[in-house]
């Protein structure tokens, strides 16, 4: 047992002029004893108490005076019980101490708690009162249960939360346990968690609530933890109040319901100052909280600051992680990273979506990734990859894949990745189909192919005017002029010859414009698809010919049965008209000539075809047959416009014309109707 | 030769043309030859075969229409001026295509004059008139009579 103050005594009465019966240094004294949480008592030698403080009985488990006993023995025999000690030995050696003049440190008695029930552990240590000697103990008293079995748990707890706080990635989630946690370690009745908003000068809104008696606090509470609690949350640290010697009557400290004697209000502030919120500890019962309550809530509070900050900045992250995710998802971009080291190739959900990759079916390698890309398509992305790299620049290409059977266009754009180095690391970048734009791009080309060929069958039919059309006019006024001169010169031979040829040229003229206009209408009237019957319009056909056959003694051969087709029935009598009538016009030059009609079905279309045994068309002229006012022969035959009416109509059926001739050997015009037209 | 007897060629695929051109011409001067071809393949034939031999002799002068059967008169013209023995006779080119097109392409390949024939009797065979004047009366050609 030492002398020296104890420094954990938190006051000194040493300090004080002390002196017994001097009435000023005891008032002085007593209201300083007064202020204290720890209860203080003299033990004169005879081992008589004379207690000083109310916190004293308080402490003791006593109401007021009256129900203490004065005498050490009585006390121990009434409260104390000491286990372990014996009854009368523990009294003794305070006794002993003050007899002869010692202090002694740290005699702890486990005293059952009058208010709760709990047995706890009340510390006596003694103080050494200068002047009374041998004499006198001063002898202060604090509950150390509490704090020495709370402080043990609370350090072993605190372990455990920091463990479980920094898991904890949900703020609410994380406040609760916190709140939770510090409410169950210091054994307090109202445990509360108050954040305090951007709007707030300090913690407002209540945001947790723990402990037994939870439900007496307001489930939404933004009135600040003040009016429940009755204290400030201090800036920093925590503060304590204990409430150990005010009478109930006189506590209207915050809530009425809650009646808060004892409070630890902490302060929960971030790593750069900003108060993030305040952890509120009540409890009804005074001297609640001990001292290592108060130090492990500070610690609970630091802890639980670091964890909310990075709670926050985590929800921050996720936050632009999602918004991110959502952008790349609503764009449906996919992301993709290649390391040049390891060639690893790290590919995002929706890349692998665009690729027609199951997820578990990743590609890892940048290797295996390009065996997906189309082969036509596959230099040009490592051109542009490797490029990239050389230069330090960015790249984009495009490329197709087949995804589910169809040909998808990617168009991908990266840029070099550097390491901490500043040197290239691999490349990383986005990916997304393009399959909408490139058809919408093919489309554009289709149709600007489709008008420039309509400009170019345009321009045609202006020099079709220019040449066709003027050649009968410029026959017709010639010849007007020399039937005039024909006609002074009264030769009628000569009158009559004139005539006939102003008369075919206007016949000529009659039929090309009918045929021009014919061969326009083509593009601009809907055709109106129908089962036809081509043994039909082979039949309404040869009625029409037989004259002219029985002119020529041609005969026309149709190997039927003929199939059916899906085509407009008018516009397919035009074109075997026109077959047949050319058939008729440069293949029947000698009699007994044949023209045969057959057809055969190939795997996606039907063709038919219409043969002559005429002198044939030779190998550099069978495309040029097919284009308007082309003629191989003389232009008194025909209009050269009829071949021209055949593959357009074959056209916008989906089909095609085309000729098959050898010189000498005939003919054969072949027409493909596709099986299933566009 | 001044004045003297053309021998033309005329290659034109519509016979009431050919016989309107036949018949001025022939009006014109009575010493006026004139052969005619119906198509460009069988004209590039006659030149081809008219350049080795000696009796048939080559012509003065070639009437040259642009649309043709077979062989179009541009491709008949390509022809005559790329072929040494040929490129000196004078083409006139004598259609009814008006367009800038023909007429371009006509004197890219070297043809001589461009005549368009008019849809009007008189104005037509003044034309035809006009130009055997000026080649047969005033201008000199390269080939002399064999």
């Amino acid at each position: 047992m030492d002398a020296t103050p104890d420094p954990d005594f938190g006051w000194d009465a040493g300090d004080h002029e002390f002196a017994a019966g001097n009435p000023q240094a005891m008032a002085a004294l007593a209201s300083l004893l007064e202020a204290v949480s720890d209860g203080a008592c003299w033990l004169s030698p005879d081992g008589r108490l004379h207690p000083l403080n109310r916190q004293w009985f308080h402490l003791h488990g006593c109401e007021s005076e009256a129900d203490f006993p004065p005498d050490l023995s009585g006390y121990e025999l009434r409260f104390l019980g000491f286990t372990g000690a014996g009854p009368g030995r523990a009294g003794e050696h305070p006794v002993r101490c003050a007899q002869q003049g010692q202090t002694f440190r740290g005699l702890d008695f486990p005293l059952r708690d009058v208010y709760d029930g709990e047995t706890r552990l009340l510390r006596w240590t003694s103080l050494a009162i200068p002047g009374l000697e041998g004499r006198c103990l001063l002898i202060r008293a604090a509950r150390t249960d509490g704090e020495q079995r709370a402080g043990l748990a609370l350090l072993a707890g605190l372990k455990g939360i920091n463990a479980a706080l920094a898991s904890k990635q949900h703020l609410q989630e994380l406040v609760q346990m916190m709140t939770d946690a510090g409410t169950e370690l210091s054994g307090a009745e109202y445990g509360a968690f108050f954040v305090r908003s951007e709007s707030q000068a300090a913690p407002g809104t209540l945001y947790a609530r723990a402990g037994p008696r939870a439900a007496d606090m307001p489930q939404n509470d933004s009135q600040g933890p003040e009016r429940l609690f009755g204290i400030d949350v201090p800036a920093q640290g925590v503060r304590r109040i204990d409430d150990r010697d005010a009478t109930e009557a006189a506590i209207d400290r915050g809530s009425p319901q809650l009646r808060v004697r004892s409070c630890l209000a902490a302060a929960v502030v971030s790593g750069n100052g900003e108060c993030l919120g305040a952890l509120m500890l009540g409890h009804s019962a005074p001297a609640a909280f001990g001292r290592s309550a108060e130090e492990a809530i500070a610690a609970l509070a630091a802890q639980a600051a670091i964890a909310i900050e990075h709670s926050r900045a985590r929800q921050a992250l996720q936050r632009s992680e999602q918004h991110l995710l959502f952008a790349l998802e609503a764009a449906r971009l996919g992301t993709w990273e290649w390391d040049r080291a390891s060639e690893r190739l790290q590919c995002s959900e929706m890349m692998e979506q665009l690729h027609g990759l199951e997820p578990g079916q990743a590609v890892r390698s940048l290797e295996e990734f390009l065996q997906r890309v189309h082969p036509g398509d596959r230099v040009h992305l490592q051109r542009a990859m490797r490029q990239a790299l050389e230069k330090h620049s960015d790249f984009r290409a495009e490329y197709r894949i087949t995804k589910a059977g169809y040909e998808v266009w990617i168009e991908i754009k990266g840029r070099v990745v550097y390491d901490g180095a500043e040197q290239p690391m691999g490349l990383a970048g986005v990916a997304s189909d393009v399959s909408e734009r490139k058809r919408a791009e093919e489309n554009i080309r289709r149709v600007n192919e489709q008008l420039w060929r309509k400009h170019q069958e345009m321009e045609q039919f202006v020099y079709s005017v220019s040449h066709d059309l003027k050649s009968p006019l410029v026959t017709v006024t010639g010849f007007v002029g020399m039937l005039k001169e024909d006609l002074a010169e009264g030769s009628a031979e000569n009158a009559a010859d004139s005539v006939e040829r102003i008369e075919r040229a206007t016949r000529r003229m009659g039929s090309l414009i009918n045929d021009l206009l014919q061969l326009s209408r083509i593009g601009r009237v809907e055709i109106d698809r129908q089962t036809v019957s081509l043994d039909e319009v082979m039949e309404d056909l040869r009625q029409d010919l037989n004259d002219q056959l029985r002119a020529r003694d041609a005969s026309l051969h149709v190997q039927g049965p003929l199939p059916e087709i899906t085509a407009d029935r008018s516009r397919v009598m035009e074109v075997l008209d026109n077959l047949l009538s050319n058939a008729l016009k440069y293949g029947c030059r000698e009699p007994g000539a044949v023209i045969s009609v057959g057809a055969a079905r190939s795997t996606d279309e039907v063709r038919v075809f219409v043969r002559d045994q005429g002198p044939g068309i030779p190998a550099q002229y069978q495309d040029k047959v097919f284009q308007p006012f082309q003629r191989l022969e003389n232009s008194t035959q025909g209009t050269g416009v009829g071949l021209a009416i055949v593959e357009k109509i074959m056209r916008t059926h989906g089909g095609r014309a085309w000729v098959e001739s050898e010189s000498g050997n005939g003919s054969t015009f072949w027409l493909a109707f596709p099986e299933r037209p566009m | 030769m001044q004045g003297g007897n053309l021998r033309y060629l005329l290659i034109e695929d519509d016979d009431d043309h050919a016989e309107f051109v036949t018949r001025t011409l022939s009006r014109c001067h009575i010493g006026n030859r004139l052969e005619r071809l119906r198509d460009g393949a069988s004209a590039v034939d006659y030149l081809m075969a008219a350049r080795s031999s000696t009796d048939r002799g080559l012509p003065h002068l070639i009437l040259l229409d642009l649309k043709l059967p077979k062989l179009d008169g541009h491709e008949v013209l390509e022809r005559i001026k790329s072929e040494p023995a040929l490129q000196s006779i004078p083409v006139v080119v004598l259609t009814t295509s008006d367009t800038e097109l023909d007429r371009r392409r006509a004197y890219e390949r070297h043809a001589n004059s461009y005549l368009v024939k008019p849809a009007d009797f008189d104005a037509f065979r003044e034309m035809i008139q006009a130009m055997d004047q000026y080649w047969r009366r005033w201008n000199l050609t390269a080939v002399d009579d064999p």
